[in-house]
């Protein structure tokens, strides 16, 4: 065998399941996706994230409770139920997947009644979020950790959402388990200037990299762009 | 014998006159031969601005891009800004920026640090205008301080330390927008003029005491100010020029507390005196008061 078929063969076997795998397109979600810390699998745990805030942050834990199995007489349909955390910290992290959808085309004059229609393949990013609500230490401690989410890719950046007094604060960070940093540092937020103090521990106590980073306004979680910890390492 | 010497000499005058004449056109032959000096102004020049931070744009644009380490950086997304400045003080052994970006994907006045390594930008002022830009008010009697009243933020620019100051108590509902219209000398404390009132603000703590400077004192005070911000955006607007009046107004109210306030540090923060007035604590915050009556 010829080391040219030796690294072919691999390769034509991994495009093929490339695009076995690539699948449509998935749907972004119609509701947030709430985690609490607690609640978490430590198998799945991506990264542990420690902050202390110079401020205590607000906290007025709220479980609200929506669907669920149909009452009896009542009109409502059973729907799967869903449960909603609010008014304490917590970490929003986005995700994407690429897929194949379809564009439709049109060969031909649609006015003439000739008019083709036919599907045309192109790539589709969808995103979806996951919120993970933070384990209480004490007024200011806090602990997060990230998750993943099946089937979706992780952009690798979260952002911790917090409120003071009412005041909402986010600060976003990216990581990396590829790169090696220090992964504990004090950062100031960018509206209000409140202090934290973040600590980021990886799975198995294997090194990592976190760092904070710029957001994207309107898109929380996001970094601004060329701001994730590959791009802001290679400086 | 004249005429045998005068021949040669009207010959020698004639090529004399060819050759000058030759070598009139000749010249500007040579000098098109000569590769000109290429136009590059269609090129974007970087320019360094201290540190590892640098400039790059079209020399013709106002627009600039931020490098660090010869890389793109985006402050808040934001891509091109129409003003750059390294202000005096570092931070992590980098100069800090005061950035004021282009109005596409814009975020207004930011200020940019590094931290850790990592250049992270923070809001000086949400205003997004690139006719007027919010550049902050130097406050009267400070040489190193600008406020931006708007958004209750001010900066050190000795020490590049932003500063903001929260004019509500907990779970308190206040009407109206807060101005920071005045800050202490040691950067601690904060005066915010509200509807009916000054609020003063100690950075962290929030809310302790307040100057009763009612509604109907404000309307006196604030009366010639309004009609001489008013004909500096007409003034302006004759030359071709818009401002924002709005901000204006707020920032000659500002420099007008400064005039006729001052600062006085007592045992239990700092008071604002001035026009018969003084500082106040703030009653006990109740559950029945806690939306303020104005």
């Amino acid at each position: 065998m010829s080391p040219f078929t030796f690294s072919f063969v691999p390769r034509i076997a991994a495009c093929a399941a490339v695009v076995l795998l690539a699948g449509c397109a998935g749907s972004a979600d119609v509701y947030e996706r709430h985690v609490r810390t607690e609640d978490a699998n430590a198998a799945d745990v991506v990264l542990t994230l420690d902050v202390a805030f110079a401020q205590a942050p607000d906290y007025d834990p709220k479980t609200n409770v929506y669907g669920g199995p149909a009452k009896p007489g009542s009109s409502r349909q059973a729907t799967p139920e869903r449960v909603e955390y609010s008014g304490y910290p917590s970490i929003d992290v986005p995700f994407y997947q690429k897929g194949i959808g379809f564009d439709l085309g049109v060969v031909g004059d649609p006015r003439a009644l000739l008019a083709l229609p036919y599907p045309s393949p192109t790539t589709r990013t969808t995103s979806a979020h996951l919120r993970i609500f933070g384990a209480r230490r004490d007024a200011t401690h806090y602990r997060f950790v990230v998750l993943p989410r099946q089937g979706w890719t992780s952009y690798q950046s979260f952002r911790v959402s917090f409120a003071v007094n009412g005041r909402r604060e986010g600060m976003t960070f990216s990581y990396s388990d590829k790169l090696v940093c220090d992964s504990a540092f004090d950062v100031t937020t960018p509206t209000y200037g409140f202090g934290m103090s973040v600590a980021a521990s990886f799975p198995g106590g294997k090194p990592g990299c976190l760092k904070a980073c710029d957001e994207r306004p309107g898109y929380p979680g996001y970094c601004a762009f060329g701001a994730d910890v590959a791009s802001v390492l290679a400086k | 014998m004249p005429q045998s010497s005068n021949a040669p000499r009207f010959s020698l005058r004639l090529i004399g006159r060819c050759a000058a004449l030759a070598l009139a056109l000749w010249v500007p032959a040579v000098a098109h031969a000569q590769p000109a000096a290429p136009d590059k102004s269609y090129l974007k020049v970087t320019e360094p601005l201290g540190g590892d931070f640098a400039l790059r744009g079209y020399p013709q644009s106002q627009l600039r891009e931020i490098l660090f380490r010869e890389k793109t950086y985006r402050p808040l997304n934001a891509v091109e800004f129409i003003h750059v400045k390294a202000l005096g003080p570092k931070q992590d052994g980098q100069p800090i920026l005061m950035a004021v970006s282009n109005d596409f994907m814009g975020v207004g006045t930011i200020l940019i640090a590094v931290q850790n390594g990592t250049p992270l930008a923070r809001v000086l002022s949400p205003t997004v205008d690139i006719r007027d830009p919010d550049m902050g008010l130097a406050q009267p009697g400070r040489q190193d301080l600008l406020l931006f009243t708007a958004g209750s933020r001010a900066l050190v620019t000795s020490t590049g330390q932003v500063l903001w100051f929260e004019h509500a108590r907990p779970k308190e509902y206040v009407h109206g927008t807060p101005l920071l219209v005045s800050v202490s000398p040691d950067n601690r404390t904060g005066a915010l003029l509200l509807d009916n009132e000054i609020r003063l603000s100690r950075a962290g703590a929030g809310a302790y005491a307040a100057v009763p400077f009612t509604k109907r004192m404000q309307s006196d005070a604030f009366k010639t100010l309004w009609d001489e911000s008013s004909q500096a955006a007409k003034k302006a607007l004759d030359a071709g020029q818009r401002i924002d009046q709005r901000r204006l107004y707020a920032n000659l109210k500002a420099a007008w507390i400064n005039r006729n306030f001052t600062w006085h540090e007592g045992q239990d923060g700092w008071r604002l005196q001035g026009r018969g007035l003084t500082s106040a604590p703030l009653p006990a915050l109740s559950s029945t008061t806690s939306r303020q009556e104005q």
